[in-house]
């Protein structure tokens, strides 16, 4: 049995409307026209226990509506959401004690009280025996690396520190699922590898599993093998970050730094030369006709390589060439 | 609830309200001031004839504005929460949690309005009486008013907690807003009680459930009540029961609404 299942899940938000200018303003008052906005639209998928999946998709494509799907927090239009078997939409208050959710940019902590205390509540809400809070309490403060935070109130803390607080709050009944909506939102490059780390540990040595809706492509890119694709609610992919890469991001590009013996540049064979910088130069081929070995070999053929390195496609870059592909 | 839960909320609103600290003195002071104009308007009112209704003397009048302050420092409850919360967000954390809110909402309100009680209402009682020669009520009426206030308490959660569940709706508070300080100064007769007022109004606040809130406890503060004190009480539980039983059917909707339309 999957631990989180999505079986053809759709969602409708009524959206009022109304034309521009007061007859219409007056008009409205009275009977407010109402549209339907498909937010989700027939998406399904199963994850396992222990997976990390990364879900992707820009501004407004159906994230955050999915996971509140998942949680029980919305009703689904038709289809159903499931979690431990638990149907999300009746069992919510049954399903809270299995998952650990994470809003970026809210808070469950209390403002004006040290962390402490918002944990304390929490051990009490869910009913958690003294040992085994403290003993959850003591290994989220070190893999998350809380130290003394505890003591301080929750509205000292920088947003990178409250983050990780926060983090800690959504786990400290030990749940098994964690959903993340974009967990690193609005932190700086620091703040975001220390939360991408302790993620990463929280899965591969606890067996969390981890659904986490980003726009940042590198939280995607460190802790997930899976990724889920979305766009106007449509899942448009789902599979590994390598297949991912391979069929939307077929080609490499080998960095090459060249001697300058006087001589133009020639691409070798099955590459093209796309950028040049001083010796520097850009060379992309294609994955599945050359292998790196081979297009190095060639180049070494005709120059002196001085220095070099093969890239692979950006993960970022992969997405938005989805994005661009007909539908 | 559990038991243990509904007193850590209570508890985590008095630490809340600790972080404060430094309003105690203002509000105390903010009060006194309040209840010395009062007094002094009722004071220059019984100074014209014929103006000691149905036998309420002033000093009486005195320990009813006194017991008002108290009262109204203990009925806390704020309605913008809801509209804060839909607007922020953070509903949703509270919904996925193993907790009824509305409960949740109403011990976190015991514990701001205990808090408030000690550090704001008894105190200006205390001021009233030493300098301002207010009298203190007799120890028996002084519990009755406790058992009151509790219902009271209560049922203004209930009134305040309809009130803003309407935010799931309108996403907009002021009239609300000012509709409850209104209900709560005016028709609860903590600012006049009903004994002054028209006949004809006097007899619509009694119908409703309002005065259940001020006038009601106030009475027996000031020991106008005489011994119909578990009448007054037994009235106050009839109007709890259908005032629960609509801010539960409202909290339904208000969660539905949220389920279907994303609040």
């Amino acid at each position: 049995m999957a631990t989180v299942e999505a079986r053809d899940l759709v969602k409708d938000f009524p959206v009022r409307r109304r034309a521009p200018g007061m007859v219409s303003a007056l008009a409205s008052l009275v009977r407010p026209a109402t549209e339907w906005k498909r937010a989700v639209d027939h998406i399904s998928f199963e994850i396992d226990k222990g997976e990390a999946v990364g879900y992707v998709g820009p501004n407004g494509a159906g994230k955050s509506t999915t996971i509140k799907l998942l949680t029980g927090l919305l009703w689904p239009t038709s289809g159903e959401a499931r979690v431990m078997g638990l149907l999300s939409s009746r069992r919510r208050t049954e399903i809270a004690h299995h998952i650990g959710v994470v809003f970026g940019q809210r808070t469950q902590l209390w403002w004006d009280l040290p962390v402490a205390d918002s944990f304390d509540l929490l051990r009490d809400i869910y009913g958690l025996s003294e040992s085994a809070y403290r003993r959850q309490r003591d290994h989220l403060t070190e893999v998350l690396d809380l130290g003394d935070l505890l003591s301080v109130p929750v509205r000292q803390l920088s947003l990178g520190q409250r983050m990780r607080c926060e983090l800690a709050a959504a786990l400290l009944h030990s749940p098994s699922i964690l959903y993340l909506d974009e967990p690193t939102i609005g932190l700086d490059v620091l703040a975001k590898e220390r939360i991408r780390r302790a993620l990463a540990r929280l899965n591969q040595d606890q067996g969390v599993t981890i659904l986490i809706a980003s726009h940042d492509l590198d939280d995607i890119d460190r802790l997930c093998r899976r990724v889920m694709v979305i766009d106007q609610g449509r899942l448009i992919f789902d599979g590994s970050l390598d297949r991912i890469k391979q069929t939307y991001g077929p080609e490499r590009t080998l960095v090459a730094d060249l001697e300058d013996d006087g001589r133009a540049v020639t691409a070798p064979e099955g590459a093209s030369l796309i950028r040049k910088q001083g010796t520097r130069h850009w060379f992309r081929f294609a994955r599945d006709q050359r292998t790196a070995a081979e297009v190095i070999a060639s180049l070494a053929k005709s120059h002196h390589i001085l220095d070099l390195t093969v890239e692979e496609p950006d993960i970022e870059q992969v997405i938005s060439r989805i994005y661009e592909e007909p539908r | 609830m559990r038991p243990t839960v509904w007193l850590q909320f209570v508890k985590i609103a008095l630490l809340a309200r600790l972080a404060y600290r430094a309003d105690i003195v203002l509000s105390v002071f903010r009060s006194s001031l309040f209840l010395l104009v009062s007094l002094s308007v009722w004071r220059a009112l019984y100074q014209n004839p014929g103006a000691d209704q149905e036998h309420v003397t002033y000093s009486s009048m005195a320990t009813y504005v006194a017991g008002a302050t108290l009262l109204e420092s203990f009925l806390t409850s704020d309605p913008s929460y809801f509209l804060r919360k839909i607007r922020t967000g953070d509903i949703a954390g509270d919904l996925l949690k193993p907790y009824s809110l509305p409960f949740a909402l109403l011990a976190q309100n015991v514990g701001t309005g205990l808090w408030r009680a000690a550090t704001g209402g008894l105190p200006v009682v205390l001021v009233g009486f030493f300098l301002m020669s207010v009298p203190l009520p007799r120890p028996a009426d002084a519990v009755w008013f406790l058992a009151s206030a509790a219902l009271a308490g209560m049922l203004y959660f209930c009134f305040v907690l309809m009130i803003s569940l309407t935010a799931f709706w309108t996403l907009e508070m002021q009239g609300f807003h000012d509709l409850q300080w209104a209900v709560l100064a005016f028709a609860s007769g903590s600012v006049v009680p009903l004994w002054f007022m028209p006949d004809v109004l006097a007899k619509v606040l009694r119908a409703l459930p309002f005065q259940q809130m001020g006038f009601v406890p106030l009475t027996l503060w000031t020991g106008q009540a005489g011994d119909s004190g578990p009448l007054l009480l037994l009235g106050q539980v009839l109007w709890l029961i259908p005032m629960v039983g609509l801010a539960a059917l409202v909290w339904r909707a208000a969660q539905r609404r949220v389920v279907i339309q994303g609040g």
